[in-house]
């Protein structure tokens, strides 16, 4: 190959145009770290006056060197910083996650400190935080405070509303939506003593970040109980050392730090990191997916969004692996038999044909679906039922319970059940937690895919 | 843009104007999301890192000191950037990283042809791909992109080669395979 045929090669590759909003949303958060750097440089310039003029005017660098200086600065602040929010969202996550995903504890030398709600917790942290640093790293913190969601690696704040938010008009709130959310309840504060062992579930469901940052960019401010903080942390992939043989399920990083907001309590934060299976080892799959054609998934971000997914989906398969697929909606039927992904045409056809329409009877779906899973049963692959849905089930059984028990069954038969849920105005997310949670599964929220 | 004006708006921008560095971003947003696509070959992957690309740019371009084209100091801060997301999203592989519709194009041959070249670039060791990306797709010559990689211009001459020769070695192979 020559060098000519290489830059053809290279010089013909087709870059789509990027998305106008992504386009925007990186302008604009790029101009909050411009400002943010600014404010820090004015801050510098009036600690060390003199010195910060001088340099500023007539100097060979103009620009330089104020700021290295302040990029030092900023870098204290940061570390400062990740340590003081990383310790709020802690407490947070203890006084308001149901099933503590990353177990919390408190241990305190003593009587335990039943912390104040959460907002004021914050605020103690801030205050104490603030007493070492200067005032300036204390504006920091607090902006920081406002602003930001978890630190997350850089320091890059990574979930702003962006446009209403800054202009001073506060973004649209509605706490009822059609979206149906379970309230949360905080978590109790637990005396050691009384309470010493604590459980905490593997699975790791993400669809509250993935919801809550859809609403955020369409400048709406998500209902209270959509944000579910744990879900929201473990959304990212944390870089904690992961168990080095399989016989290790899973590695903990125990951090202890003293309380912020009570000398003499301790703060116990642990980070759970499960061992992580090469994907090249990855068993056959014998997989049913259960698609929500009714008439309710007739919108851009559901039915064509799931059918994009599902097609993503079938290219990380392996030939060896099947797929069978059950549509429901007034009634329910099976679309595809059980089908190697070696002929995937196939199975492309049968979701292009796909089309939404009708009531939704998700109960009977779901029976059938495992009843193909259950037809081409293998002990040695991976079972799995993929429900994708917006989460509306009309017709049939509509009760949680009974719903549950029958996942839970089919669990112990070795067929494990995903939840994917589409779309807003409709999702009922609590049942799809209730369903993923019995059927031993992880459940998720797709945002829409701009094409 | 005209050379002096993006100066003049550099040097605003480094004094602190934010409607000078707003219209920096604006001018450069696509050269840099460009680059980044042709880093990672995927739409989403390629407006997330120029995302992260640009607030760093927020901090970083108060130490450009015009000693090279602001665009050829740009392409290791996008690169690094783009190299660091690929590290932390290593565990999540989205698809074969094709345009999903993409064997289902009409002029199959070629295109067939010029992506499994696009792949076999993207599977080389991380500064010769720089290398190649940098001299071949973006047409910087040798010094250039020696400048961009803050190594010596025989090393640049020394990746490419050696890219050139696993490319070749790789193709090879492929055809006398059938």
């Amino acid at each position: 190959m020559d060098e000519r045929q290489l830059k053809e090669i290279l010089g013909a590759e087709e870059v789509p145009p990027a998305d106008e909003n992504a386009r925007k949303q990186a302008i604009n958060l790029a101009l909050a770290a411009f400002d943010e750097a600014r404010r820090e440089t004015r801050k510098k310039r009036q600690g060390f006056g003199m010195l910060g003029r001088l340099m500023s005017r007539d100097s060979k660098r103009p620009k330089g060197r104020p700021m290295r200086m302040s990029y030092v600065f900023g870098g204290t602040v940061a570390a400062i910083l990740v340590m003081a929010t990383a310790s709020v969202f802690t407490v947070r996550n203890f006084l308001d996650s149901q099933r503590a995903d990353p177990a919390f504890l408190m241990v305190g030398e003593g009587d335990i400190a039943v912390p104040q709600p959460a907002p004021n917790v914050a605020q103690t942290t801030l205050q104490k935080a603030a007493n070492q640093p200067s005032t300036a790293a204390r504006e920091q913190l607090e902006r920081q405070f406002l602003r930001s969601s978890p630190v997350q690696g850089g320091g890059v704040p990574t979930l702003i509303a962006p446009g209403p938010g800054e202009s001073g008009q506060p973004p649209h709130y509605q706490d009822v939506g059609r979206d149906q959310f379970q309230s949360v309840e905080q978590n109790p504060v637990k005396r050691v003593a009384e309470d010493p062992v604590s459980t905490f579930s593997v699975d790791v469901d993400t669809a509250s970040y993935a919801f809550v940052r859809r609403q955020l960019n369409h400048g709406v401010l998500p209902q209270k109980d959509a944000v579910r903080i744990e879900e929201l942390i473990n959304y990212f992939t944390y870089a904690y050392p992961l168990p080095e043989a399989r016989e290790r399920p899973f590695e903990s990083t125990v951090t202890v730090t003293p309380s912020p907001w009570k000398a003499g309590n301790k703060l116990i934060h642990i980070g759970i990191k499960g061992y992580d299976i090469e994907p090249t080892q990855k068993p056959r799959s014998n997989l049913v997916f259960l698609l929500d054609v009714s008439g309710s998934m007739n919108a851009p971000d559901k039915l064509p969004l799931m059918v994009t997914s599902m097609k993503l989906l079938l290219d990380t398969l392996g030939p060896e692996d099947t797929v069978a697929i059950v549509v429901y909606a007034g009634a329910a039927g099976t679309v595809l038999e059980p089908t190697k992904v070696a002929e995937k045409h196939k199975i492309l056809a049968a979701l292009d044909r796909l089309q939404a329409g009708g009531s939704t009877a998700g109960a009977e779906g779901i029976r059938q679906a495992y009843a193909l899973a259950e037809a081409s049963l293998d002990d040695k692959a991976v079972n799995r039922v993929i429900l994708a849905t917006d989460g509306d089930f009309n017709v049939g059984i509509t009760n949680r319970e009974e719903l549950k028990d029958f996942i839970e069954r089919k669990r112990a038969s070795g067929i494990f059940l995903s939840v994917l849920g589409f779309g807003q105005g409709n999702l009922n997310d609590h049942l799809l937690q209730t369903l993923a949670q019995n059927g031993s599964s992880c459940r998720c929220w797709a945002s829409a895919r701009a094409t | 843009m005209t050379e002096p004006s993006e100066t003049d708006l550099i040097e605003r921008a480094q004094r602190g104007d934010r409607s000078a560095f707003e219209a920096l971003l604006c001018s450069h947003y696509d050269a840099m999301y460009r680059m980044a696509y042709k880093w990672c070959g995927n739409r989403e992957d390629a407006q997330d890192i120029t995302q992260t690309a640009c607030i760093k740019l927020a901090r970083a371009l108060a130490s450009f000191r015009f000693q090279s084209a602001f665009l050829t100091w740009l392409y290791p801060l996008v690169i690094n950037t783009a190299k660091d997301w690929a590290r932390a999203h290593a565990r999540h592989p989205t698809g074969d990283g094709k345009d999903p519709d993409y064997a289902e194009a009409p002029v199959a041959e070629q295109k067939v042809y010029a992506g499994q070249v696009l792949d076999r670039i993207r599977a080389l060791p991380e500064r010769e791909r720089e290398a190649i990306y940098l001299v071949f797709s973006e047409g910087l010559s040798h010094r250039e992109a020696a400048q961009a990689m803050a190594c010596r211009e025989s090393t640049v001459s020394w990746y490419i080669h050696e890219a050139r020769k696993k490319l070749r070695l790789l193709l090879e192979r492929e055809s006398r395979h059938g």
